[in-house]
């Protein structure tokens, strides 16, 4: 028996006989006993709190001028190793720990990363796509209407489910929007989190190995970022990882009571999923199809039935959905699906496509990041392994063990194709999930094996070894190596780039202007626009900045694209950008050597009929409905 | 079972002081407070009837938040569905009506069923005095860390700006609307003045308090150039800051 799943499997192995019962040597064993440990779990909880207030401390630090200085990013590394070191220390160690000491650490870590994500932006939402919804939630306060447009993210309003669980909470509560969205997504995030380790708890039938995968799923460079940040795909991940769950209880073989609870409970959760997040749905509906393909391979046909049934529920509200509510899904998901195609035809076709580079990693970064790559590419076939000799029969870890084949693809992808970092981290989310069970496998039999043949230093290469894939997690995820603490106003930048001068130029536009104009606005400006200010941002307008001249042609496209507004960024003229690109869609990309021109910025001093109606300092922003041509 | 009526209990009055709060005002605590209950409440309670048996602590709390998420999501589409605006009386109504249901639900099921035998029912692990003392140090640090990131933001320095416009309602319009906002972390003193046809017109000594504003309506006279110049300190030969309506090109800082 492993060591850790005693009670466990008592409670499951009696219940649900279709699974053979699990022997497993391999897995660690323990040693010592508990009453020896050299670290207790309690003594890891004050640690990793300590590393949460020593980052905390680097951030403010940034905030008052030390961006940039290496004792405060050294200062934030140590914090976030004392956040991480506990837990891997504790799930990877010889001792014996029980089931609450394992959940323990796990809800810790979450809830430390999750408390540092707060204390990067603590008193509102600086990043664009939390903005977006933030925009869709007092949107939904203000009209009580779910149909009212974004104009920064139109589909949004299709996909509601964030908005309307943070609007209930703000209203019945008096919470603000901020507040309520913190909430709400700090909650679905844990309940994520949560889910994927009892998912992973129950098809292993051992808790150290759930408590190990899910540390490994927190190498995801996304988990503490975008999976945790006010979007709707976190809200999505917890119906997601709910209803994963509840389909495992359904596909056991219990009575008609208890399995009917759990399909309505995973009922609700599939529905909640398809209309909170569209390729969340997706997702979902792709893992019950793969569950129920598993199931009919490994025999269990009326479990293959009830999953069935779930993936038809599954699929069918998501084409219905697709359908009849948000029927602009497909056009706003077709540049996604037709990059990946295209990445994926030229790889086919042995070419090896680059995207425009935006500004280079460090080299630590990418060294830390090929290491990744290679030391979850050889975990995930001793898992394969261990899959095979112990797990065969079982339908969830055989399923999971396909699915962790889309590792490879992605690694392809990253490496390969066109803007293929970004690609491989949007898909990290739901890859990592088969990807870490199955990695956790190959690393506990690592460990188990080191340990037979009493080699002590098998645990501590296996700490430092999750140790080296959530540190890449975090120094290749988010916030960008150039935005690691929060700092002064960088040009072209993330959250950086939204200060009080860029919140009151857009307030100002809303207050002053009305909502919906169509505006042009560099890559800092177009989100704050967008979302305080409730404009209409127009993402292909560079052609308005760069020259020095206005030609005809500039001027029909800026009627054809019916702009109304352009913002000028002054600071666009001093500085590079941080991003790599001034614009949201910029055919330079990642190629400036030196600041724009400041005469392609000025230039609307001098066009006929154009008012300069706001000057803010760095932000100044004229009105061409007059313009003319005047060459 | 007296876990479950004490339940029961406090759920039902959650939702009948939230559905009173509607038309009685309470201090913003107690409405917090009810509002997070309220909001959790019938996540809780339809775990409790659709678990209604063996499941240990974790999953049935997971549940329980996930329905707490999930119920509104679905409820709200079916009242927007309904043509329900979903303001603040049709989020308490709807969270109400859930937690009263399923409050009913399982004091009806109190005789009808069978209850799960206490011993089988899988509790909660206790929690050691030291490791409710770590919980509790940790969650003062971590609660330490967010009060000296919030101090941070607040006190990090931005340069400070002044806001000045000069908007019209169409191209042609026959008044402007002129406005100065200080946003420059002091009080500061401003001069201003309006040129039209480059002629000096009006001419404003201001001063305005960090965040205060200052607005105007001027008239224009159709094609007429109006630009502004704004000062400062008093006494500067050079704008700063400048707006304009039409072609000001000639005019310009």
């Amino acid at each position: 028996m492993t060591l850790s799943d005693n009670r466990i499997s008592r409670q499951l192995a009696g219940r649900h006989r279709q699974y053979e019962p699990v022997v497993d040597p391999a897995a660690m064993r323990p040693h010592r006993s508990a009453s020896t440990a050299f670290l207790p779990v309690s003594a890891g909880v004050i640690i990793s709190a300590a590393g949460v207030l020593l980052a905390a401390d680097a951030y403010t630090a940034g905030r008052f001028g030390y961006a940039n200085s290496a004792w405060a990013d050294r200062a934030y590394w140590l914090g976030q190793a004392f956040i991480v070191l506990p837990a891997a220390a504790l799930l990877l160690s010889q001792r014996l720990i029980r089931e609450s000491e394992a959940v323990t650490l796990v809800v810790v870590l979450t809830v430390a990363e999750y408390v540092l994500k707060i204390c990067y932006s603590p008193t509102a939402f600086t990043f664009a796509d939390e903005l977006e919804h933030w925009r869709s939630t007092v949107n939904v306060l203000h009209s009580g209407n779910l149909s009212t447009v974004n104009y920064l993210l139109p589909i949004s309003p299709h996909y509601p489910g964030l908005e309307e669980v943070t609007a209930a909470l703000a209203s019945v509560s008096g919470f603000s929007v901020y507040i309520s969205g913190l909430i709400i997504a700090g909650t679905a995030h844990l309940l994520f989190v949560c889910t994927l380790y009892l998912l992973f708890r129950n098809i292993s039938r051992s808790y150290r190995i759930a408590g190990v995968a899910v540390l490994l799923y927190s190498s995801n460079p996304d988990l503490a970022s975008f999976d945790s940040m006010f979007l709707y795909q976190t809200l999505a991940l917890a119906f997601l990882g709910l209803a994963m769950l509840a389909a495992w209880h359904v596909g056991l073989r219990q009575k008609g009571m208890r399995r009917a609870s759990w399909l309505t409970i995973a009922t609700v959760a599939i529905l909640a999923t398809v209309v909170t997040h569209h390729v969340t749905s997706v997702v979902l509906a792709a893992v019950l199809v793969l569950v129920t393909m598993t199931s009919l391979v490994t025999g269990y046909r009326r479990s293959a039935a009830c999953l069935a049934a779930l993936t038809l529920l599954c699929g069918g509200g998501v084409a219905c959905w697709v359908a009849f509510a948000a029927p602009g899904t497909v056009g706003y998901l077709r540049p996604f699906a037709a990059g990946v195609l295209h990445s994926f035809q030229g790889l086919l076709s042995g070419g090896h496509i680059h995207g425009p580079s935006t500004a280079a990693a460090p080299f630590s970064n990418r060294v830390l990041g090929a290491a990744a790559v290679l030391l979850i590419s050889v975990l995930v076939p001793i898992g394969w392994h261990r899959v095979w000799r112990r797990y065969r029969r079982q339908t969830w870890i055989v399923s999971m063990a396909v699915g962790a084949v889309t590792w490879y693809a992605i690694v392809a992808v990253r490496f390969m194709a066109a803007d293929g970092s970004e690609l491989a981290g949007r898909a990290a989310t739901f890859v990592f999930i088969p990807v870490s069970l199955i990695a956790a496998l190959g690393l506990t039999q690592l460990v188990g094996v080191g340990l037979k043949h009493r080699r002590r230093f098998a645990a501590a290469g296996a700490v430092i070894l999750v140790l080296a894939l959530i540190f890449n997690g975090m120094a290749n995820g988010w916030p960008p190596y150039w935005e690691r603490l929060p700092g002064a106003h960088q040009v072209a930048g993330f959250e950086r780039s939204v200060g009080p001068e860029e919140i009151a130029g857009a307030k100002w536009a809303l207050a002053t202007l009305g909502p919906g104009n169509r505006f042009a606005a560099d890559f800092g400006n177009f989100p704050v626009l967008g979302t305080y200010g409730d404009q209409d941002p127009v993402r292909d307008d560079s052609y308005l900045y760069l020259s020095s001249n206005l030609t005809l042609a500039d001027v029909v496209k800026t009627m054809n694209q019916a702009i109304r507004y352009v913002l000028v960024d002054r600071r666009l003229s001093q500085f590079l950008p941080a991003s790599g690109q001034y614009f949201p869609d910029d055919p330079n990309a990642g190629k400036y050597k030196r600041p724009l021109p400041a005469d392609g910025l000025a230039k609307w001093n001098h066009v006929a009929h154009v008012s300069r109606i706001y000057d803010s300092g760095n932000i100044v922003i004229y009105d061409i409905r007059g313009m003319q041509y005047a060459p | 079972m007296r876990h479950r009526q004490v339940a029961v209990a406090i759920t039902a009055v959650v939702a009948v002081s939230s559905c009173v709060t509607v038309f009685v005002g309470v201090p913003i605590l107690l409405k917090n407070v009810l509002g997070i209950g309220l909001l959790a409440a019938p996540g809780y309670i339809w775990a409790e009837i659709l678990l209604n048996y063996h499941v240990d602590w974790l999953q049935r709390a997971a549940v329980a938040v996930g329905l707490a998420l999930a119920l509104p999501v679905l409820g709200g589409l079916a009242l927007h569905a309904a043509g329900v605006a979903l303001h603040r009386s049709a989020w308490i109504g709807l969270l109400a009506a859930l937690v009263l249901t399923g409050d009913t639900i399982l004091l009806a099921r109190r005789r009808a069923v069978r209850p799960v035998p206490q011993a089988r029912r899988p509790e909660a692990p206790r929690v050691s005095v030291h490791r409710a003392l770590a919980l509790g140090i940790a969650a003062a640090v971590a609660i330490g860390a967010l009060g000296l990131a919030r101090a941070g933001a607040v006190g990090q320095q931005y340069h400070g700006f002044t806001q000045l416009w000069l908007t019209t309602r169409a191209p042609k319009a026959s008044t402007v609307s002129l406005g100065v906002s200080n946003h420059e972390g002091k009080t500061v003193r401003y001069r201003l003045q309006v040129l039209k046809a480059r002629h000096l017109v009006a001419t404003w000594n201001l001063t305005l308090a960090n965040g205060g504003t200052w607005r105007r309506t001027i008239s224009s006279v159709g094609n007429q150039v109006v630009s502004v110049n704004l000062y400062k300190p008093p006494g500067s030969t050079h704008p700063y800051r400048h707006v304009a309506t039409g072609n000001y090109g000639a005019s310009g800082p």
